[in-house]
């Protein structure tokens, strides 16, 4: 079977105009098919950093990242917008939602990147709506929803593509408790139904729900347990 | 092709729409400039259709002999220059009896004066002119006579009278075998003009026509203002023109100290010199339109600012820098199009409204102007949606995702 993510001394360091900053130290990961795994770590641990590369956002200075089997070491950036756009899919602390365009117009935009038909792009985005349970606030606006109901609005938006690998930063970041627990149950159904996923958390009682617990500390992974 | 031009078409219309105040304040300068544009260039192409009108109803076979010559003078329009460059009634007679591809010849004195009659006043232009100026300008006495036929009847005392001068000075009345004193010198109304309006600067229902002879005694005028002639059919009006400069050349000596003008020579003049002013006003405007185009270009770029996020995210979801581009480029060209549908309709509108309103303005809608003006703002748009849609599809996903 092959992993979904299988990362070898993946390292991200910026340079600031002769200081160096490693975000990320020679991490190694391998993710296998429908697994549910959370990754904790204060702020500032690198934690963002690490997503940004999982999922194709960014480049590594170090180390090699085989996706789905696929290694995308040596992309262009129009061939990590491909592979962002089939394979993986973000969830945002903040949600990200265009503002002036509707949940439906929201959903069916990685479509268009994907380059679904139109035709068929309004159907696919009603249907993944109807999955976070949203299927009776297709025509709203993000202002006209509450914070739970927009980040279910960003998690169908991040499964209309019925991607690979399913990226969360924070989700629950901007909810209250009663609400984020309705969200990471959303992402526990989705997990059933055979979706990789990643949750990025800062969270203890978060990052508890997932069978898999990785920890962060100053851009190393310093623990992985199951 | 994944997400072509039609994908980033709706998606940049799907971002005007849903920003409608911001799209239509970029789309302001468009409009005004491209109706602006219209407009004038409307109003420029008018007045020379209005003008190459006026002239045309000089007629086909008519020639204007002016005193002066126009390289000695300079000027287009040659006025009097000298007393040796006059043009006197015998040269008019002269050219009615030796010219025989002339119709008919008359010759023209202006004075400016009060006439007076019934103890009303009114200040008119008077010309001092013969029987055959109705010939050549095709003008009628439909009330009573017109100036008299014979040489020695050009001293007469007598006045065809315009529609206007009628109304004012007679009130409505028979005017005919009435007194009218022209700048003091009492003359006797024969005849009224039928109603002609304006022509070649003159309203003629507002003139007062007596005697060449007259009118120079009146006026004391020893030349003529100018000598107006016709050729017999259109046809024959060079072999007139050639006649009548080889009659007028003898006469002075083989000085050729007067000008001819025909309505071609005055057509070309004034319809360059009018081309030149719609240009110029067309340049003026067009130039309003590329001070819109920095407008599109300085809302673009703000627009970008603002969306920083947006393109961040849509790079997340999968966007090529490519496609990000074209959307933002598209954008600017459906502003730019838009704003130029707007202007072309606010444009052609304020034509007909002025028409309506300004019945007499001369305006012509010039189609050239309207497809020029429309294309330009496209061009706009889509030049100075460059630089913004360039700065959006550079963007770093990472630190545009991040931005605040
Ligand atoms: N673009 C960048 N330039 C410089 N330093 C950065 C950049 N992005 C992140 N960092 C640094 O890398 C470290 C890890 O950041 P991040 O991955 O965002 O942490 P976390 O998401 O765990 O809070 C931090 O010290 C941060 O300041
Ligand atoms: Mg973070």
């Amino acid at each position: 079977m092959t992993a979904v993510i299988d990362a070898k001394g993946l390292a991200k360091t910026y340079d600031l105009g002769g200081e160096k900053v490693e975000a990320l130290k020679a991490a190694d990961l391998l993710v296998q098919p429908g697994e549910y795994a959370a990754i904790m770590g204060p702020s500032g641990s690198g934690k963002s950093t690490l997503m940004n590369l999982l999922g194709c956002l960014d480049t590594p200075t170090a180390g090699t990242y085989r996706l789905d089997g696929q290694d995308v070491s040596g992309l262009s950036d129009d061939g990590l917008a491909e592979i962002r756009s089939r394979k993986v899919g973000f969830v945002f602390q903040t949600f990200n939602l265009l503002p002036r365009f509707t949940a439906l117009a929201n959903v069916e935009l990685p479509l268009v990147y994907a380059g679904v038909a139109p035709k068929d792009r309004r159907s696919r985005a009603e249907e993944a709506l109807a999955r976070v349970g949203l299927g009776d606030r297709m025509g709203h606006r993000p202002s006209e929803l509450s914070g739970g109901q927009r980040q279910r609005v960003a998690v169908a938006r991040a499964l209309v593509n019925r991607p690979t690998l399913l990226l969360a930063d924070e989700p629950t970041g901007n909810l209250d408790s009663k609400v984020g627990d309705e969200i990471l149950t959303l992402f526990e159904s989705l997990n059933a139904q055979g979706v990789t996923l990643l949750v990025i958390t800062h969270d203890a009682k978060v990052a508890a729900r997932a069978p898999r617990k990785l920890e962060i500390l100053d851009g190393r992974i310093v623990s992985d347990r199951a | 092709m994944r997400a072509g031009l039609s994908d980033a078409a709706s998606t940049a219309w799907a971002e005007i729409r849903a920003s409608r105040f911001r799209s239509l304040l970029t789309m302001a300068g468009v409009v005004l400039g491209v109706a602006s544009v219209i407009l004038l260039v409307s109003l420029g192409d008018g007045a020379k259709r209005y003008v190459e009108k006026k002239f045309a109803e000089l007629g086909t076979n008519v020639l204007i002999v002016v005193p002066g010559h126009s390289e000695t003078t300079g000027g287009s329009m040659p006025i009097v220059a000298g007393s040796e460059h006059l043009l006197t009634l015998e040269d008019a007679w002269e050219m009615s009896r030796r010219c025989p591809a002339v119709k008919a010849v008359s010759p023209v004195v202006v004075g400016n004066g009060t006439v007076r009659a019934q103890g009303r006043n009114r200040d008119v232009t008077v010309l001092g002119v013969t029987w055959e100026f109705q010939e050549v300008r095709n003008v009628r006495a439909d009330m009573g006579v017109f100036l008299p036929k014979r040489r020695e009847e050009w001293g007469r005392r007598v006045a065809v009278i315009g529609r206007r001068v009628q109304r004012e000075l007679f009130a409505g009345q028979n005017p005919l075998g009435r007194r009218l004193e022209v700048a003091g010198v009492v003359h006797r109304v024969v005849g009224v003009m039928e109603a002609k309006g304006y022509s070649l600067g003159f309203d003629f229902d507002d003139l007062v026509l007596i005697p060449v002879k007259s009118a120079q005694s009146v006026f004391n005028q020893e030349g003529l203002f100018e000598v107006v002639a016709s050729a017999r059919t259109p046809e024959r009006l060079d072999e007139a023109g050639q006649q009548i400069r080889a009659c007028l050349k003898r006469r002075h000596n083989g000085a050729e100290d007067f000008t001819l003008l025909n309505q071609d020579d005055m057509l070309s003049t004034f319809g360059a010199i009018l081309d030149s002013l719609t240009w110029a006003l067309g340049a003026i405007a067009a130039i309003s339109l590329l001070v819109a185009g920095f407008g599109v270009m300085n809302i673009m770029l703000a627009s970008v600012g603002e969306r920083t996020r947006e393109i961040g995210l849509r790079m997340a979801l999968g966007a090529r820098r490519s496609q990000i581009l074209l959307q933002f480029l598209l954008e600017a060209a459906a502003l730019g199009s838009l704003g130029g549908a707007a202007g072309v309709a606010l444009g052609v509108g304020g034509a007909v409204g002025l028409h309506l309103v300004f019945p007499g303005m001369p305006l012509a809608v010039a189609p050239w102007a309207v497809v020029s003006a429309f294309s330009f703002s496209v061009g706009v748009g889509l030049v100075f949606g460059v630089v913004p849609a360039r700065r959006a599809s550079r963007l770093d996903p990472i630190a545009a995702l991040r931005h605040e």
